[in-house]
């Protein structure tokens, strides 16, 4: 991004706009929803955005390794389950 | 039939950005700074990188907009619509310089995963003469376009299939760019059938 600020504005803008702008998923929802995808792929990005959505969470690790572990089991919506499905 | 209703007559992600204008907005100046903005690449070249990575991904509405988008970016005759069909079919072979095969190379490995590029890929673009910038935008034109194609298919739009269509599309495109476009105008080639 410091390379690159011609494209670093509008990532960061897309970024801004699908994780933190109004939306009827919450700002942790949406971070576990980028977490989840990055998870078999990219340590940096699962790291990251872990590390955002557990802040979002007020510190609940236990919450957030279970999503990473198995979200199907895990203690959040259904809605959110349904989410991570299309996601993945 | 595409998972939301995006109105009628709007192809591919036009639907999609005319949806979501908070969304659209970056998108579109990302794909702008990435495929018509000033480069030391051409558009064509460009443009050439975004539909290999489509084809690859087998998206059909994104390999034929950026496909007509090159071709109309070399001139528009049967010929450039035929040099984007080989490098899409095998650009080892293309009549493209050494140094896009290089990129195309790249850009295939980046959509496989962005772990498949290696430091040889990388060197063999730099022996052809590949700057920072191009290697970085090379990278960046295959991950984005690998995000635009899961969009795209993983909403089910509409793909037409009628060339006509895309033929108009890479016309406006090569023209017009990205940015300051309404998404909402129906296509001449759509509106007419």
């Amino acid at each position: 991004m410091a390379f690159r600020p011609e494209t670093a504005k509008p990532l960061n803008a897309l970024a801004e706009a699908l994780l933190r702008g109004p939306n009827p998923l919450t700002l942790a929802e949406r971070e576990m929803i980028a977490t989840d995808v990055s998870e078999n792929n990219c340590y940096f990005c699962q790291s990251a955005h872990g590390a955002v959505a557990l802040r979002h969470l007020g510190g609940n690790e236990k919450l957030v390794n279970e999503i990473k572990l198995d979200f199907e089991s895990a203690p959040i919506s259904g809605k959110l389950k349904a989410m991570l499905v299309i996601a993945g | 039939m595409a998972y939301i209703e995006f109105g009628p007559g709007l192809p591919g992600i036009r639907g999609a950005l005319a949806f979501s204008p908070a969304t659209a907005k970056p998108l579109c100046e990302l794909v702008e700074v990435l495929l018509h903005g000033p480069h030391t690449l051409t558009p064509a070249e460009r443009e050439m990188i975004a539909t290999y990575v489509s084809a690859q991904n087998d998206c059909h509405y994104c390999q034929s907009c950026h496909g007509a988008t090159a071709a109309e970016h070399l001139g528009g005759r049967p010929s450039d619509y035929e040099l984007v069909s080989q490098v899409k079919r095998n650009y080892t072979v293309a009549p493209v310089s050494d140094k896009m095969k290089a990129l195309l190379a790249i850009a295939g490995e980046v959509q496989k995963g962005g772990k498949y590029v290696t430091p040889d890929d990388v060197a063999a673009a730099r022996r052809q003469g590949a700057t920072d910038k191009e290697i970085h935008d090379t990278v960046l034109i295959a991950a984005a376009f690998c995000m635009f194609n899961r969009y795209v298919d993983g909403l089910a739009t509409w793909q037409p299939q009628d060339p006509e269509v895309y033929r108009e599309i890479g016309k406006q495109t090569s023209r017009l760019g990205y940015v300051a476009r309404d998404w909402k105008q129906p296509l001449r080639t759509v509106a007419s059938k």
